[in-house]
């Protein structure tokens, strides 16, 4: 199977830019360690055609950061990126246009992701438009059936975004996406945003747009809940790694990951009976000086020595499942 | 057992916003009590209103906004009637709120022990300001704030947002309210840390017999602990009544429709059951039942506005067609 997108050992830093301190120090020929945050420490990960897969993780996590390089909006700066099994490098210019219009994001901010001063007829019909997609003559009908697609109506063609809710905004985001025919929409927090209601309602929308269309989503969400309910494989997140990927069904019902035990455990879950919560102490720790060994160790119920030294390798527990945690290295167990 | 008289009681509040001589109405009729230890939850979507609830019960409410009518009853005084001076003895003292944003709540410029301290010896003059630094670290301690006493000295952009959330928290409890009102309090943060802060402020509530009302978007989270749920729509409490009945049993086509949303009611990989149509916005809430225009049950009769009325031992809706079955919960 060629897979959608596949990244291997991704590594992404950001860096502070360097204050005038800094510089000073610098022309003084003092050197000083500039602040960097590994936002992704070694990611591997496959996007296989036609499936949901989602991104779970707190701030911080790196998956945000993920779904960014996944989408080509950021470069990593060590790691491999194919699409459709070949890397960018190997394409012309025009291959290369294809493939990066072959993933589009969705964004989280319904309010901050569309242009205040354009109708929705000109927001939607830009990209296949300049792209070459689509005629100017055809564009009109084009963009209605973009509308069409995520629940609206032509009725909106000419409105501005403000005269829009919440709801209606996420659809003309996801319609914008679905303008130039994308292989991967790539949606971050993209209902986060929303009241339940509404949020269901978008869901729904993207249950839907991947049966009919065949796209693969990437669903990137701290909501354990919303990917569940809409993933077919999850993928775990802590500080910048992965910490385990199985189907929905696996993470959800036997996590394997410390980590993912306690996001189950601790998200909120709709019951008719009182419960109680908190099985793991302390705070997430900050990205710019994460844990030696293990980053969970700080806070997992199950540390033990070596967790501190060494970082966990990702093995394989079964098929299509994996998981980075020295209990599941059969020798490290201890008695 | 007879139960304790409510310490707070909210009756037929309306509050309006007045543009010129329009006033348009966007709290109607609200009316629920609490009880002395108590949580209740208050779920909505954004702009039915229940934050403003929170608001007017605390005499926070800023002209064009003000009540119109109603009264908010604590320990038998009404507090909508009383002047600002007498308000201000009880907010804070009797009665205390944590907001969502604690960013917001506390002062960026002043470090916590210096905002803690003055709190404490506006409501307690006698106390001195050693005494008053010693009660501040106890109420941090309380909170599960580690270190509390270097933490005292720290300034709030220095702390992670669950610590500066256990903060206000922390000033919140400082003088053993009769009543917290928390509006959103962990919605801002991790669900490791919302877990952690949840489990420790019911805890205490409990422990010290401190009524809480938890204002929340996620009926979820309001499942795992409330004592009663009130479920608002448009300005207007629609149903209320035990946690348990009006999760696994709600007689509002609203309540139901929001529950049946929420993704963990279809099984993963199915589609969830999502309400057709918009919440309306505030000055355009159609007359009559203002759900009517999304609801599959509405009638002709759903023009008149259906009184909040018992439909079960405890357990009140503002319907006039109620589903009178169960759901199918997963534990």
């Amino acid at each position: 199977m060629t897979m959608q997108i596949s990244a291997t050992a991704i590594v992404k830093r950001y860096g502070s830019q360097p204050g005038p301190l800094t510089r000073l120090a610098g022309r003084l020929n003092f050197t000083v360690e500039p602040k960097l945050v590994q936002a992704l420490n070694g990611v591997s990960i496959d996007v296989r055609p036609g499936e949901v897969l989602g991104i779970v993780g707190e701030s911080g996590c790196g998956k945000s950061t993920l779904g960014r390089v996944l989408a080509g909006l950021e470069s990593p700066d060590e790691g491999s990126l194919t699409y459709e099994g070949r890397t960018l490098a190997e394409l012309d210019r025009r291959e290369r246009k294809t493939v990066q219009l072959a993933s589009q994001v969705i964004f989280q901010d319904p309010w901050a992701s569309l242009n205040p001063r354009w109708r929705i007829r000109q927001i939607i019909g830009e990209a296949p438009l300049v792209h070459g997609l689509v005629e100017r003559r055809d564009l009109a009908r084009h963009v209605t059936a973009m509308l069409t697609q995520v629940g609206l109506t032509e009725d909106y063609l000419d409105r501005f975004p403000h005269e829009l809710s919440g709801g209606q905004r996420q659809r003309v985001g996801i319609a914008r996406a679905l303008a130039v025919s994308p292989r991967t929409l790539i949606c971050d927090e993209s209902v986060s945003a929303l009241d339940v209601s509404i949020q269901a309602q978008i869901l729904r929308l993207f249950r839907r747009l991947r049966n009919d269309l065949g796209i693969s989503l990437v669903f990137i969400s701290h909501d354990l809940s919303v990917v569940h309910n809409l993933s077919d494989r999850i993928a775990v997140m802590y500080l910048g790694r992965i910490v385990e990927i199985g189907t929905a069904q696996q993470i959800y019902e036997a996590p394997s990951h410390p980590y993912t035990q306690a996001l189950i455990a601790d998200a909120p879950r709709l019951s008719t009976q009182r419960r109680s919560f908190s099985v793991i102490r302390g705070e997430l720790p900050s990205p710019y000086a994460p844990p030696s060994g293990c980053a969970f160790h700080t806070r997992c119920p199950k540390a033990f020595e070596r967790c501190r030294l060494d970082v966990p390798a990702t093995i394989a527990t079964e098929p299509g499942r994996t998981v980075a945690c020295h209990l599941y290295e059969e020798a490290t167990i201890p008695a | 057992m007879s139960e304790p008289d409510p310490i707070l009681v909210v009756s037929d509040l309306n509050v309006s916003l007045a543009s010129g001589k329009r006033m348009t109405p966007i709290l109607r009729e609200v009316s629920f009590a609490l009880r002395p230890g108590e949580i209740l939850g208050i779920v909505g979507e954004s702009g039915s209103g229940k934050s403003l609830t929170a608001s007017a019960i605390m005499g926070l409410l800023e002209p064009p906004v003000r009540i119109v009518s109603g009264a908010v009853a604590f320990k038998g005084r009404d507090l909508a009637a009383l002047d600002e001076k007498a308000v201000r003895a009880i907010r804070g003292n009797e009665i205390a709120m944590v907001f969502q944003d604690p960013a917001m709540s506390l002062n960026p410029l002043l470090r916590i022990e210096t905002q803690m301290v003055e709190s404490i010896v506006a409501h307690d003059r006698g106390c001195s300001r050693h005494a008053a630094r010693e009660r501040a670290r106890a109420a941090l301690e309380t909170v599960g704030v580690p270190a509390a006493a270097k933490r005292l000295r720290a300034y709030p952009h220095e702390l992670s947002g669950g610590m500066r959330q256990r903060v206000s928290i922390a000033i919140a409890m400082l003088h053993s309210p009769a009543v917290i009102i928390a509006d959103e309090p962990t919605t801002a943060l991790d669900v490791t840390i919302q877990a952690q802060i949840l489990d420790e402020m019911t805890q205490l509530c409990r422990k010290n017999g401190t009524a809480l009302i938890w204002i929340s978007h996620d009926l979820s989270l309001l499942s795992s602990f409330a004592d009663r749920i009130c479920v608002m729509y448009a300005g207007r409490v629609i149903e209320s009544g035990p946690c348990g009945e009006v999760i696994g049993a709600p007689r509002h086509p609203y309540s139901r429709g929001l529950i049946l949303s929420v993704p963990a009611m279809a099984r993963a990989g199915k589609d969830i059951e999502p309400i057709p149509g918009y919440p309306p916005r505030v000055g355009m809430v159609p007359s009559g039942c203002a759900f009517r225009p999304r609801c599959h049950r509405a009638s002709p009769a759903c023009a008149v506005q259906p009184p909040l009325q018992t439909v079960a031992s405890q357990q009140s809706a503002a319907c006039f067609h109620p589903f009178d079955d169960k759901l199918q919960v997963p534990a």
